[in-house]
């Protein structure tokens, strides 16, 4: 066992020995690795926080039902049952029209406008809640309850969110797909610099190889150079991350205040973090053993 | 310990290196292989080390059928040889002292155990002085000696050398054969190739002639 961590050990030093030897090199190639980790990162981290700003404004899946303003009480009473009475509705919530007025006069700006009026523009209404977060159960209530008679209108508060989120799972497998095309091109980066790495030890390699060393013994220092490059180009596209956000922000403050809202993308968080260091480590490694397998394979 | 049975070598292109060899090298021996270029010496060295494998016949090592090792297990193999070629083979952007150490790298000795070895087996070629120079700051007679170091750094069974003293001046080609001359009497089995009368004389051991892939004698 101590045997195994000597080795580690020393192939690690070896690995370090080798990067710090060329430094420019080795520095170029992991900022190409950053750059090219952290285009996917900065769009996974743009989405991410308009999908969890959306998740606080979008409340429960509802459906408002507007009632014909010729409605009676009775009729209204009729369709608050039947409302009810679908197996899709959860809770149902009657507005009357009355009530409605009052809340518009004093949540609104038009209190004067409104108390100039001979009547109440507005209808009954119900704001039905769905059993169940799928648009599929609303869109079922939406079409049974248009077709009643004295049901002017029907909306469907969510829609606009459910669209979003539509765009938003677009966006999320383009950045799966982008992720995917750039981690090939990390491999083929890390490939490519091992490649080169080992054609200028390829006769320290055959020595070893004639005086005992396994394929994993010449393997484990490129692979170690493989990890170490991907961690910092990783590293480097955190930085590169946080910058990028940091500078969004700025422009982003002024553009929320105009909607008296408040929206500032936060960095990644440390788990995110973390999952962008293994997978650049693990690219790393992969592109290193790629090119070391493909060499060795032809020595054989 | 090592017995070749009826080998035959043959290359891709038909030219056959070696032909029905039979050889026997007991423990502790020194078995000198002579002959002119392109007599066969170096095939043996390399079919002894499983560097390459022959085309027909029977290879054991300590009984152990070398034909029969898996890919994996030649490596574990070769650490039974100590090798010293021809062209040193060194590693020139490694220190003399990193050279010896190679070997006990490979197999993975902690660190300051395998500094320990290093140093002695510098010492016993005569280069402990050197330790921390480049290998081509040395002489080729050094360059030699740092490969003997490295070869027998290990402690294994046999030491194969090829053409040890080729490129080395009389006085140098005997200096490394008495080291060889040396390890083999400390116990080391020892196959050396070399064309060089002096040295075989100087070796000491059982002289098997080989010609175009044959023994002579």
């Amino acid at each position: 066992m101590s045997a195994w961590f000597n080795q580690q050990g020393a192939s690690l030093r070896e690995a370090l020995n080798r990067l710090r030897s060329q430094p420019v090199t080795a520095l170029l190639n992991a900022l190409v690795i950053g750059i090219a980790i952290s285009l996917p990162t900065v769009l996974y981290v743009i989405f991410d926080n308009v999908k969890s700003a959306t998740r606080q404004i979008s409340s429960e899946p509802q459906v408002s039902l507007f009632m014909a303003m010729e409605a009676s009480p009775e009729e209204v009473a009729a369709t608050q049952r039947d409302l009810k009475a679908l197996p899709d509705v959860g809770q149902v919530r009657l507005i009357p029209r009355d009530k409605a007025l009052e809340d518009l006069k004093a949540s609104s700006s038009l209190g004067d406008v409104l108390a100039e009026m001979d009547k109440n523009p507005l209808p009954d209404a119900f704001v039905a809640t769905a059993k169940d977060h799928d648009p599929k159960t609303l869109e079922r209530i939406r079409e049974a309850v248009s077709k009643w008679p004295k049901v002017a209108h029907v909306q469907v508060d969510s829609e606009w969110a459910r669209r979003l989120f539509a765009v938003l799972r677009v966006g999320q497998a383009l950045v799966a797909v982008l992720a995917l095309l750039l981690g090939a091109a990390v491999v083929a980066v890390t490939f490519n610099t091992i490649r080169l790495q080992i054609l200028t030890r390829q006769e320290e390699i055959e020595v070893t190889r004639l005086i005992g060393a396994t394929n994993g013994y010449i393997r484990r220092p490129f692979l170690y150079a493989g990890v170490v490059q991907g961690l910092v180009g990783a590293a480097l596209a955190y930085v590169l991350v946080l910058a990028i956000a940091y500078w969004l922000n700025r422009h982003l403050g002024d553009f929320s205040a105009l909607y008296q809202g408040e929206f500032r993308l936060r960095g990644l968080m440390a788990g995110d973090a973390l999952i962008l260091l293994l997978l650049a480590a693990l690219l790393g490694w992969l592109g290193a053993w790629l090119s070391v397998s493909r060499h060795l394979w032809r020595m054989e | 310990m090592i017995s070749f049975q009826q080998v035959t070598k043959r290359y891709d292109g038909g030219h056959i290196a070696l032909a029905d060899v039979s050889l026997q090298v007991k423990s502790g021996e020194m078995l000198v292989l002579t002959g002119h270029s392109g007599a066969g010496k170096t095939t043996v060295l390399k079919l002894m080390a499983a560097i390459e494998r022959q085309s027909s016949g029977t290879i054991l090592m300590n009984n152990q059928n070398v034909a029969a090792l898996r890919r994996g297990s030649v490596p574990f193999f070769r650490r039974h040889f100590g090798l010293v070629f021809q062209d040193h083979k060194l590693l020139n952007d490694r220190s003399v002292l990193e050279n010896a150490l190679l070997p006990l790298d490979i197999i993975g000795m902690p660190r300051r155990e395998g500094l320990r070895r290093a140093r002695a087996a510098l010492e016993k070629v005569g280069l402990l002085t050197r330790e921390k120079s480049l290998p081509v700051a040395l002489s080729g007679g050094e360059q030699q000696r740092l490969c003997i170091a490295r070869a027998i750094v290990h402690g294994p069974s046999v030491l194969l050398a090829d053409e040890p003293t080729a490129n080395l001046d009389r006085a140098y080609a005997m200096e490394i054969a008495s080291l060889l001359r040396l390890f083999n009497g400390a116990g080391v089995t020892c196959v050396v190739a070399t064309h060089d009368p002096d040295v075989c004389e100087r070796l000491g051991g059982r002289v098997m002639a080989l010609h175009e892939g044959r023994v002579a004698q």
